[in-house]
C-alpha cells in the first residue's frame, strides 16, 4: 500500500518537481549485548519473560556506565529504548541495596502524560517480579493532582518519584525538610527529553538543578544524572551547560530498524515574479488524501493547532468523498485525556483510524502506536524535531515513509535546498544561559530559602553569586548577612511567584467579559500586540474582541464575536546601546555584541480577513511602552559598504530591514529556538552608530545567551542566509527570503546581496585570525 | 563605554531586591494614631476586683549569647479581661477535653500543661520561614509562668532549639490555638531542619480554636482570637502590635533599623494569656447551670465525649428553657441519643425543637422516634394535632403514620 504510494510519487511528472530530497534509510539488522553482571537475576527474568534475551549495544553501553557512577546522556533516535538504559540500572541497585541503605531516584519528565507514562513503564516492570520485600519498589508521580495523604506516603517511602521540573521548584525543594528521608537516599536523578530545556525554560531548569544539588549536599549526598535526549548539536555541551556536570555520552543506537524514506517536498511555483508557491496546507491536504486512498495509516503534524483543525476538517472532507467513514479521520491536539488517547491508539491498532492530524503535542514521547506515514506541513523547526515526528512512523517490519511538505518560510525554503541537513547534520545548538542575571538572581533567592548561603558558597556556577548576595542583603533587602552567611529574612515564599517558562510572572489575564470566565494567560510582552483593545483574541476557534484592557489591574476584558477578520499590531522599537561587549572592525561592517535597552511600543492595529488577507481598517492603539534590557549582535554598515549597496536609495533602503528578517529566519538552522525568541531589526541609520545597523537581540530581559551564539556562529548565520538568497526563485524578494518586493523597494533584493557577500567577506578573516 | 555592575543591572531588570511591604496602607497612620503606651499599656478590663494578669512581677531575662529568654510571672487568680486565670481542676480539664477532642488530655496535672505560641518570619511553611519567637505558658507554684524563646541570631538557631528542647521536659499536654495546622508543623520543620526530635511530637493537643470553633461559631462573627478575646473574654487590645507586623519588625531589628522587640515580646505574651484565659472560659461553659445556645453545643460534645453524667442533666435543663439551641445540632443530638438508647430524652429534645422552629422533618423525626419506641397512643395523638408539610411526600408519610397507629391501638396488645 505505501510501497505503491511511494511509487506512485516517485514517477508521477506532475510532482517531479516538487520532490527535492529523497533518502532511504536501509533496513538495519541492529546490534546487541548481553546483560551486564550486576543486572539483578529477578529483573533480567522478567525482561526474559518479556522477549528481551539481550540489551540493544546503546542500552548496554549507557547503564554499564551508570553502573559505573558516571553521569550519562544517552542521545539515540526515538523508540530506541532509552527508558530501559536507565530503569535497568537504577531498578537493579534498588533491589540489590541492604534494605536500610536503598537509594531513591528522582525522575524528571516536562509533562504529566509523560510522567504518568513512564509510571506505568516502571511498575509493570515492578509487577512482574517475584514476592519479596527487595521486589517491592514504590514508583509512583508526584504532581499537583497528588492528594495531600499520598504525598506524605510518597515523602517517606517512595523509591522512585516521577514528577516535573515545577513541581520540584516549587513544592519539592522549598519543602526539602519534610523529603528528608528522600533526600538523604537520593542517588539517582533522570532527565528526559533533555533538548527541550533550552531558552528561558532551559536557563531555568539549569538553576533548580543548581539548587537541587546544592539541597542533596546538605543531606550528604552527591547525585548522579542520566539524561537521554533526542537529536542535538552536541548533547554532551548541553548536558554540561544544563546540569554543570560532565556525562558519558552514547549516540550510536544498536536498535534494529526497519526501511525508511524520507521526502521532502516543495510545494509548486505558482507566481514566479513573486516567488510564490502554493501553499504548503493545500499541498500535504493533496498528498494525505492519496495516502488516504491508499490505505496507509498516516499522521500529519501541523504547527499550529488551527492548521490541525483546518486539516482534520479537510480531511473528513476527503474521506467522506472517498467513500470512507469520517470517523476514520481523528485530529489530536494538547490537553488531551490518556483515555482519548488510548481510544485513538486502540482505532489505530483495530484499523477503524487511518489518519491522525495533530499538533507537535503528539511529538514528546506520547504513544499513540506507530503508523506508516508521516506527513509534516512545515519544517518543524528543528532536526530534533523532525526525527521525533518522522519517528512516529515506523513499525518493526515493513518499510515506512516521512514526507515534509516545506512551507514558503525563509527555513522552510532552505531546507527545501539542503534536505541534507536535515539527515546528517548534527543538529542544532540549544542555548540556555543559567547565568542569565535575571533568572538566576530569582532562583538564587529560592536557594537561600531553602537553605542559608555558607561563606564563599556560589549557586552552581553562577559567577556573580557574591555580588547579588551582597545586593540582595543590602537595605531593606531580602537576606540577612551575618559572619559571611546569608538567611532568607523574608515574609514571602520566593518560588510560589517565579515561573520557570517566563522571566517573570507579570501576566495578564484574559477574561470574557460577561461571564466572567477567565479565558486565557498573555504575557506582559505580548499584550500590548495581542490584547490591546479592538484586537480580536482568538481561543478555541472562537474569536473575542478585547473592549477593554486593565493595565494595572493586569486583565484584558474580552468578547464573543463573530467576525472574518483578525487583528495585527505594527510595532515600533527603538534601541538605546547599553555597552559594546566585543566588536570586530573591518572596512565595510563592524560586526559587535553587547547590552541594550529595547524600547517596543505597539502603534496601530489592522483588521486582516481570513483567507484574502485584506487589510480592512486599521486603528491607533494607546498603551505604555514595553522596556527591558537584553542581549544583541549586531553588524553596524559602514560608509564605503552602504554606498556600494546603494542604500540612500528609496527603493535599496529596505534591503537593511530585509536582511535582518532573514538572519533571524534562518537560525532555527543552528540554534533550538522558538517565535519570539530571538528578534531582528533592521534600521537604515542608528543614532549610536549614525549608520545602517542590523540588529539580532535576545527576546528575554537579560537575555538567554542567543546574543552570543549569534556573534560566535555569524559566519555560518551569514552564509545559510546567502544561500537561502541566492537559491531563492523570486526577482525582487518575496516571503522566502528579505520580505515581499512591493514592501521592502524593488532593489532590496540586489542590496541584500550585496550586503550579505560584504559582510561575509568581513566575518571570514577575522575568524581565522582568531581560530 | 563602561559595563555596568551588578547591583545596577538588577536595578535595570527591575528584580526584587527588596523585601515587599506587604499591603499596609494604613500602617503609617495607625502608626502616629496609636497612643504612646507602656509595654505594660492594656485596656478593656471591666474587673476591679483582682490585679491583672498583665502586672506580672517584673521580668527577667536570660541572655544566651544568640537566644534571650524572657520570663514573667502572672500570679494564680489574676485576670486577663474579665477572666481570672487559673490552673484547671480535673473536671474542667475534662470538659475542654471534650470541647478540643482529645480525650488523652483530660487528666492532666497542671504543670503538664504547656500553652504555647509561636512568631514566625512568614507564613507560609517551607525551609526558609524560621520561628523567631516561641512562647511557652506553663503553672507552676510561682504562678503562671510565661518564658519567651527569643532567637536574637538566625545563625544559632540549632542551639536555640536544644534549649527549647531541654526546658519543656516533664510536659505533655500542648494547649495552642490554631497550633494544630500552624505552630506545630512549623516547629516540626524546624527541629528536622537541625535534625533533631521534633517537638510535642504525638503530645495530646488541645487547639483552642478548633474548640471555639464548636462552640461559638454561629455566635460569633468569626473565631480569631482577637474576637474571642474581645467577646468571651472581655479584653481588648489597646496598643497591640499586630501579628501580622512582627516578621518586619523582627527583620528592621536584626538589621538594627528600629527595636519593637518589646511590642513583639508583649503581643506574643498576649496570646498566651489569652490562652490561659480562655481554657478557662471554655470550661466554664460545661457548668449545667448555664442556658444559651452555646450551652447546646457544650452539652452535645460532652454527649459525644461519653460524658454521659454531665451531658444529661445539661440536655434536661436545656430542653426545660425556651432557647432554641443551634440550628442543625437537635437531629445529630437525636440521633446519637437514640442510637445509644436514650430515646426519651431524644423525644424531649425534638420536641423542643419542633415548638422553636415547627420545621417538618424534626417533627417526623420526633414521630417516627415514638413509632419506633411503640408510643403509639403519643403517635396517634401526634398526628391528629399535627401536620407535615403539604408538600410530597409528607402528606403520604403522615398518612400511612397515622394508618399504622390506628391499626395498633385498634388490636389487642401483644406481649413479646
Ligand atoms: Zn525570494
Amino acid at each position: 500500500m505505501l510501497q505503491r504510494f511511494l511509487g506512485e510519487l516517485r514517477h508521477d511528472p506532475e510532482r517531479a518537481d516538487c520532490v527535492v530530497g529523497w533518502r532511504t534509510e536501509p533496513a538495519c539488522v541492529g546490534a546487541f549485548a548481553d546483560f551486564p553482571d550486576w543486572v539483578h537475576p529477578a529483573l533480567r527474568e522478567v525482561l526474559r519473560r518479556r522477549g528481551i534475551e539481550r540489551l540493544y549495544s546503546h542500552q548496554a553501553q549507557a547503564s554499564q556506565a551508570v553502573a559505573e557512577g558516571h553521569h550519562v546522556v544517552v542521545a539515540t533516535p526515538t523508540a530506541s529504548g532509552k527508558s530501559l538504559c536507565y530503569n535497568l540500572p537504577v531498578l537493579s541497585s534498588i533491589m540489590s541495596a541492604a534494605s536500610s541503605a536503598r537509594p531513591t531516584a528522582l525522575y524528571l519528565f516536562p509533562t504529566k502524560a509523560l510522567s504518568q507514562d513512564q509510571v506505568s513503564e516502571v511498575n509493570e516492570l515492578v509487577q512482574a517480579l517475584p514476592e519479596g520485600a527487595e521486589f517491592s519498589v514504590g514508583a509512583a508521580t508526584y504532581d499537583g493532582d497528588t492528594p495531600g495523604d499520598v504525598r506524605r506516603v510518597l515523602r517517606d517511602r517512595g523509591d522512585i518519584i516521577v514528577t516535573n521540573p515545577h513541581m520540584l521548584h516549587v513544592a519539592i525543594l522549598p519543602n526539602h525538610v519534610r523529603w528528608g528521608t528522600f533526600f538523604r537516599r537520593l542517588r539517582y536523578v533522570v532527565i528526559d527529553e533533555l533538548h527541550i530545556y533550552r531558552g528561558v525554560f532551559g536557563s531555568s531548569v539549569a538553576n533548580v538543578i543548581r539548587r537541587l544539588k546544592r539541597v542533596a549536599r546538605h543531606y550528604g549526598r552527591s547525585l548522579q544524572f542520566i539524561a537521554s535526549s533526542a537529536t542535538i548539536r552536541d548533547p554532551k555541551a548541553h548536558f554540561r551547560r544544563l546540569i554543570e556536570e560532565t556525562p558519558v555520552c552514547v549516540q550510536e543506537s544498536g536498535a534494529p530498524r526497519a526501511e525508511r524514506h524520507h521526502v521532502v517536498y516543495n510545494p509548486p511555483i505558482v507566481n514566479a515574479a513573486l516567488g510564490v508557491r502554493a501553499r504548503a496546507l493545500d499541498e500535504a491536504r493533496d498528498l494525505a488524501r492519496a495516502l488516504l486512498r491508499a490505505g496507509v495509516a498516516t499522521i500529519l503534524f501541523g504547527r499550529s493547532r488551527t492548521a490541525v483543525e483546518v486539516l482534520t476538517k479537510y480531511l473528513k472532507d476527503a474521506a467522506r468523498e472517498e467513500g470512507i467513514p469520517e470517523s476514520a479521520v481523528v485530529g489530536y491536539r494538547g490537553g488531551y485525556l490518556p483515555l482519548l488517547r488510548r481510544e485513538i491508539e486502540h482505532g489505530l491498532r483495530a484499523g477503524k483510524i487511518r489518519m491522525v492530524a495533530a499538533t507537535n503535542a503528539l511529538e514528546l514521547g506520547v504513544d499513540i502506536g506507530s503508523l506508516d506515514a508521516v506527513v509534516m506541513v512545515g519544517y518543524p523547526g528543528s532536526v530534533a524535531s523532525y526525527h521525533q515526528q518522522s519517528g512516529r512512523a515506523g513499525r518493526r517490519s515493513g518499510q515506512s515513509a516521512s514526507i515534509l511538505v516545506a512551507s514558503s518560510l525563509p527555513l522552510d525554503q532552505y531546507v527545501a535546498q539542503d534536505p541534507a541537513i536535515i539527515w546528517e547534520g548534527g543538529g542544532e545548538q540549544g542555548v540556555l544561559n543559567p547565568d542569565n542575571l535575571v533568572i538566576a538572581t530569582n532562583h538564587l533567592k529560592c536557594a537561600a530559602f531553602e537553605l542559608p548561603f555558607a561563606p564563599g558558597e556560589t549557586l552552581g556556577e553562577f559567577p556573580s553569586t557574591p555580588d547579588v548576595l551582597s545586593a540582595l542583603a543590602g537595605p531593606g533587602g531580602v537576606l540577612l548577612e551575618r559572619q559571611g552567611r546569608f538567611h532568607w529574612m523574608d515574609e514571602t515564599y520566593p518560588a510560589e511567584a517565579l515561573s520557570l517558562d517566563a522571566v517573570e510572572m507579570d501576566n495578564f489575564l484574559v477574561v470574557e467579559e460577561k461571564s466572567g470566565k477567565s479565558l486565557g494567560h498573555v504575557d506582559r510582552v505580548s499584550a500590548m500586540t495581542t490584547i490591546h483593545p479592538q484586537a480580536i483574541y482568538q481561543h478555541q476557534g472562537t474569536q473575542f474582541q478585547i473592549n477593554r484592557l486593565d493595565w494595572e489591574g493586569r486583565r484584558a476584558y474580552a468578547e464573543k464575536v463573530l467576525v472574518d477578520y483578525y487583528t495585527e499590531a505594527e510595532t515600533g522599537t527603538e534601541v538605546r546601546v547599553l555597552s559594546e561587549d566585543e566588536t570586530t572592525p573591518t572596512e565595510a561592517v563592524h560586526c559587535g555584541r553587547g547590552d541594550v535597552h529595547i524600547t517596543e511600543i505597539a502603534t496601530f492595529w489592522k483588521r486582516i480577513r481570513f483567507y484574502t488577507n485584506e487589510n480592512l481598517e486599521t486603528g491607533p492603539i494607546d498603551l505604555p511602552p514595553e522596556e527591558m534590557d537584553t542581549t544583541a549582535a549586531w553588524f553596524v554598515i559602514q560608509d564605503s559598504l552602504a554606498a556600494k549597496a546603494g542604500l540612500a536609495l528609496g527603493s535599496r533602503a529596505g534591503a537593511v530591514a530585509g536582511l535582518a528578517t532573514l538572519l533571524k529566519g534562518v537560525a532555527p538552522l543552528f540554534l533550538r529556538i522558538g517565535g519570539r525568541d530571538l528578534r531582528a531589526l533592521g534600521m537604515a541609520s542608528h543614532p549610536h552608530w549614525k549608520k545602517p545597523v542590523i540588529m539580532l537581540y535576545d527576546g528575554v530581559p537579560g537575555g538567554v545567551g542567543l546574543a552570543e551564539q549569534v556573534y560566535a556562529g555569524r559566519e555560518a548565520l551569514l552564509l545559510a542566509a546567502s544561500r537561502a538568497l541566492e537559491g531563492c526563485a523570486c526577482l525582487y524578494g518575496c516571503p522566502s527570503c528579505i520580505g515581499l518586493g512591493g514592501e521592502r523597494g524593488p532593489g532590496s533584493k540586489a542590496a541584500a546581496r550585496i550586503l550579505l557577500e560584504e559582510c561575509l567577506n568581513a566575518v571570514r578573516p577575522a575568524q581565522e585570525v582568531s581560530s | 563605554m563602561k559595563s555596568l555592575s551588578i547591583l545596577e543591572r538588577l536595578q535595570r531588570h527591575g528584580v526584587g531586591l527588596r523585601r515587599i511591604e506587604a499591603d499596609r496602607a494604613s500602617s503609617g497612620a495607625a502608626e502616629s494614631i496609636r497612643p504612646p503606651c507602656e509595654v505594660n499599656g492594656f485596656a478593656g478590663s471591666t474587673s476591679e476586683r483582682r490585679p491583672s494578669a498583665l502586672t506580672p512581677i517584673p521580668p527577667s531575662s536570660e541572655e544566651l549569647g544568640a537566644i534571650s529568654i524572657v520570663e514573667t510571672v502572672h500570679p494564680i487568680g489574676s485576670c486577663h479581661g474579665d477572666w481570672p486565670i487559673g490552673p484547671l481542676d480535673s473536671r474542667a480539664a475534662a470538659a475542654v477535653s471534650w470541647a478540643a477532642r482529645e480525650p488523652r488530655s483530660a487528666e492532666v496535672i497542671p504543670g503538664d500543661r504547656l500553652y504555647i505560641d509561636t512568631e514566625t518570619t512568614g507564613l507560609h511553611a517551607g525551609a526558609g520561614s524560621l520561628v523567631f519567637l516561641l512562647g511557652v505558658g506553663r503553672y507552676e507554684a510561682r504562678g503562671f509562668v510565661v518564658r519567651q524563646y527569643f532567637l536574637r541570631d538566625p545563625t544559632a538557631e540549632e542551639q536555640y532549639w536544644r534549649r527549647v528542647h531541654q526546658d519543656i521536659s516533664g510536659a505533655r499536654v500542648l494547649v495552642s490555638f490554631h497550633g494544630k495546622s500552624f505552630d506545630r508543623p512549623r516547629l516540626r520543620d524546624r527541629c528536622l531542619f537541625h535534625r533533631q526530635d521534633p517537638l510535642f511530637e504525638d503530645w495530646p493537643h488541645v487547639d483552642l480554636y478548633h474548640a471555639s470553633r464548636r462552640l461559638w461559631k454561629d455566635s460569633l462573627p468569626d473565631v480569631r482570637l482577637q474576637t474571642l478575646e474581645r467577646h468571651q473574654l472581655g479584653f481588648v487590645r489597646s496598643c497591640d502590635l499586630p501579628g501580622s507586623e512582627c516578621p518586619q519588625a523582627y527583620f528592621q531589628w536584626l538589621r538594627g533599623e528600629g527595636d519593637r522587640t518589646p511590642e513583639i515580646l508583649l503581643h506574643n505574651r498576649l496570646d498566651i494569656l489569652s490562652l490561659a484565659a480562655l481554657e478557662c472560659k471554655v470550661s466554664a461553659v460545661f457548668e449545667a447551670a448555664l442556658g444559651g445556645d452555646v450551652a447546646w453545643r457544650a452539652a452535645f460534645l460532652a454527649w459525644e465525649a461519653g460524658a454521659t453524667e454531665v451531658a444529661i442533666p445539661m440536655i434536661g435543663n436545656l430542653r426545660q428553657s425556651p432557647i432554641p439551641a443551634p440550628a442543625g445540632l437537635i437531629p445529630k443530638l437525636a440521633s446519637s441519643l437514640a442510637r445509644r438508647q436514650q430515646n426519651q430524652l431524644a423525644i424531649a429534645v425534638l420536641e423542643h425543637e419542633y415548638a422553636a422552629r415547627r420545621e417538618t422533618p424534626t417533627l417526623w423525626k420526633w414521630a417516627r422516634l415514638l413509632e419506633q419506641s411503640g408510643e403509639w397512643e403519643r403517635v396517634f395523638a401526634l398526628t391528629q394535632t399535627h401536620s407535615l408539610a403539604a408538600t410530597p411526600p409528607w402528606p403520604a408519610r403522615w398518612l400511612r403514620l397515622r394508618g399504622r397507629a390506628t391499626r395498633r391501638l385498634a388490636r389487642p396488645q401483644v406481649r413479646v
